[in-house]
């Protein structure tokens, strides 16, 4: 994020932070923490170097993505998920080894289907995938169709905002991508974004990535 | 060396096929519709020379109107002739073309220049167990012959950038391509077209003007079918209905909003072929087309993946990533343009340049650490992928998808053998065609099959692909159910539980003679036995 200079950044970061229907959701929802979106991306995009306060920034962004989501428990099973897991155990052949004249008998059904570890992991990996759905973001879930996503970017942006993930890896900017994306995606792998304004933790990844892009073809132009 | 790794590649090639065969003919535990048409298929060409409509040799099967392409049903003969109609020999020819697929995987890893040599063998076996390959390198219909034969062309073509005289076999492969499966019509044509345009001047002339010929011979059938309904049937499948509801949906000129619409629906297709939720988490919306809690790659492979796709992406300009992105851009438009939102059939051909993407990442990790570090990850991971397909395949599989296999009825047509005095009316309403299940199973004599359908559509074989499941043979009626009718008939009514509810049993005075289960214990079948004399005394029968 270098081929601007500081004053020709500040019209571009405001029309990438606010060309897109995403932030108006959250502002209409939410005004403390759409603020806390755009000062936090115009300060990654202006002042990228200043980590200690973007990282209390972040910190904070967090807290309100914990706050506002409906966390759910990563072990606990409703009623129709333990009729499954029964189901699940009675799936499952005898299974045992013969060693001479012993048989030793195996129990993956309990050591699979009724281990609280592997039912957490699975959960996790759910809120993870969900989270890294591409189409929730640009086409509002479409094909899939889940009732709770919505718009947040336009279609269009999404070659911008691929080239910008690929700028900023080129560009080895690992301790960003660290911050406003791993992190953040972390959280949500185990919290989930079960929430009326989605991922919006990653809200400034998505906004530095399009700005990346949108940087390197204004570049591409004037050449 | 080359011979200590050439007699390693045929040991998992060797492995490949025992796994692949591995309990081939119990699980998946039915016949799906599809294997069963091609299975049966195979079976009335071996016996009459004539397919199930009594059409001699067809170029495309009339498969409930999907007019398939022939290849997978003129292979299946053999199995079926050595082996008889059974799971097992409809099956073999995917498998054997799954474990063939290993030596292809292995060229290209090798030719790449991309990875090691030293991990290849670890990355073949990880091919055999990754779930895309394995669940379709199971499945007895044509799908993964047409893969392969495509997967072989391509190799070939690449090839042939060293050795100028292999351009004209894989010109061939590629043509014959065509005739093994649907998506193959599109793609292969589509990447001879790239191919050409992006190695124009390192291609041999001679070769390729010598093989464009013989794949324009080749091509002779399909010309032949052109103008038929059978070369252009899947159009029904292209979302134009959805391009011209959302075009309401963008703000830009009337002139300009079918377009964008059409840009829409496409790349948001496009988009979830890439999508890591789709690819290592969710499966194919369609139950019959994915493993219990198994995407097409395991989990984990999101981190080789995305590795690889970096490393591809700044590399792109070298022939072999020019190459992969070919074979990305092609296998991936046809899928595109149905309305699936995630089709693992139709996108099958994406399986190898993704597994290649995986390679390249995993290869980057190997450079990263020590040989041994690497191979007890590599063990750890393998392990663990192992143990997760062996329970979403080999345990949930056979429980949750049984139904959507078919399952129930092979003993629903050992019923009815059983009880040959008796009618059996099979309802239609919820059921994917039953005719051909139970054909299969009661192995029917193919001349009865041929002689129950319309005479109709031997003489216009290729243009009616309006499917009727509606078929009377031996003591079965396959067909919807007419309460008003039916009820004052002696015979056995046949049904889901939904079809044959307890409170239709009562209004018709209908008496259960026995119900068929999935392993779960779910119903499947219902039977029932109408009771004319109580249903209608005065004698409407």
């Amino acid at each position: 994020m270098s081929s601007l200079k500081n004053n020709s950044k500040i019209p571009s970061a405001f029309a990438v932070i606010f060309s897109n229907f995403w932030i108006y959701k959250i502002l209409d929802e939410n005004l403390l923490i759409g603020i806390l979106l755009v000062v936090i991306s115009f300060l990654i995009i202006v002042k990228p170097k200043q980590i200690y306060i973007l990282f209390t920034c972040l910190l904070i962004l967090l807290f309100f993505q914990f706050q506002t989501t409906h966390v759910k428990s990563l072990t606990l099973l409703d009623n129709d998920e333990q009729r499954v897991q029964q189901e699940r155990i009675r799936s499952y052949p005898p299974t045992y080894v013969n060693v001479f004249s012993k048989t030793l008998w195996f129990k993956p059904e309990i050591w699979i289907e009724q281990n609280n570890f592997i039912v957490a992991i699975s959960r996790i990996e759910r809120n993870l995938f969900n989270t890294l759905d591409i189409n929730q973001y640009f086409f509002a879930g479409f094909p899939r169709n889940n009732p709770s996503d919505f718009q947040k970017y336009i279609f269009i942006t999404l070659p911008i905002f691929a080239i910008g993930i690929f700028e900023l890896l080129k560009k080895k900017q690992y301790v960003l991508l660290f911050l406003i994306f791993l992190i953040p995606i972390i959280t949500l792998a185990f919290i989930g974004y079960d929430n009326q304004l989605g991922p919006f933790s990653l809200f400034p990844f998505f906004i530095i990535a399009i700005f990346s892009g949108f940087e390197l073809l204004i570049e591409r132009l004037k050449r | 060396m080359r011979n200590l790794n050439l007699t390693l590649v045929f040991l998992i090639f060797l492995v490949s096929l025992f796994t692949l065969t591995f309990k081939l003919g119990l699980i998946p535990n039915g016949i799906y519709v599809d294997e069963g048409v091609s299975g049966y298929n195979a079976y009335s060409i071996l016996k009459t020379g004539k397919d199930e409509y009594g059409k001699d040799f067809p170029i495309a099967f009339r498969f409930f109107g999907s007019y398939s392409p022939p290849l997978y049903v003129y292979l299946t003969v053999i199995p079926v002739y050595l082996t008889g109609l059974n799971e097992f020999s409809i099956r073999i020819v995917s498998a054997v073309a799954a474990s063939l697929m290993i030596f292809v995987v292995y060229l290209f890893l090798k030719t790449g220049g991309l990875l090691k040599n030293k991990i290849i063998p670890f990355l073949l076996l990880l091919f055999i167990i990754t779930p895309w390959n394995f669940f379709y390198g199971r499945a007895g219909y044509e799908l993964y012959l047409g893969f392969f034969l495509f997967s072989l062309g391509v190799l070939l073509c690449w090839l042939s950038l060293r050795m100028g005289h292999l351009l004209l076999l894989g010109l061939i492969i590629l043509s014959i391509a065509t005739y093994a499966s649907h998506p193959q019509i599109y793609s292969a044509p589509l990447f001879v077209l790239g191919f050409l345009t992006l190695f124009y001047k390192k291609i041999n002339r001679r070769f390729l003007i010598l093989g464009l010929f013989i794949s324009l011979l080749i091509q002779i059938p399909h010309i032949i079918i052109l103008n038929t309904k059978a070369f252009i049937n899947k159009s029904d499948l292209f979302y134009l209905d959805e391009i011209l509801r959302n075009t309401q949906n963008f703000p830009v000129p009337q002139i300009l909003s079918i377009p964008v619409s059409f840009i829409y629906s496409f790349f948001s297709r496009i988009v979830t072929y890439f999508s890591p939720e789709s690819l290592f988490f969710f499966a194919d919306p369609d139950p019959q087309r994915s493993i219990p809690e198994l995407s097409v790659f395991y989990n984990w492979m999101v981190v080789p993946f995305l590795t690889g796709l970096f490393i591809w992406l700044k590399n792109i300009k070298g022939n072999f990533e020019k190459l992969l992105l070919l074979i990305v851009i092609v296998s991936v438009i046809p899928p595109s343009l149905t309305r699936d939102p995630f089709s693992t059939q139709r996108a099958l051909n994406l399986l190898l340049p993704f597994f290649i993407l995986i390679c390249l990442g995993l290869s980057r990790i190997y450079d990263f650490i020590k040989f041994k570090m690497f191979a007890v990850i590599y063990m750890v991971v393998f392990g663990i992928s192992l143990i997760l397909l062996w329970r979403s395949y080999f345990v949930l599989l056979p429980a949750e998808r049984a139904i959507s296999w078919g399952y129930g009825y092979k003993q629903l047509a050992e019923f009815i053998s059983k009880n040959p005095e008796t009618e059996f009316v099979i309802d239609q309403s919820r059921l994917k065609p039953s005719y051909i299940e139970l054909a299969f199973f009661q192995k029917t004599d193919p001349r009865i099959i041929q002689s129950a359908v319309d005479t109709k559509i031997q003489q216009n074989y290729y243009n009616l692909n309006e499917f009727s499941p509606n078929y009377k043979f031996a003591n079965i009626q396959t067909r919807l159910i007419d309460w008003k009718t039916d009820g004052c008939t002696n015979q056995v009514l046949v049904g889901d539980e939904l079809i044959l509810s307890p409170d239709q049993a009562r209004e018709h005075i209908l008496t259960e003679i026995h119900t068929f289960s999935d392993p779960r214990g779910y119903p499947i079948f219902k039977l029932f036995k109408t009771n004319p004399d109580k249903k209608c005394p005065t004698g409407q029968n």
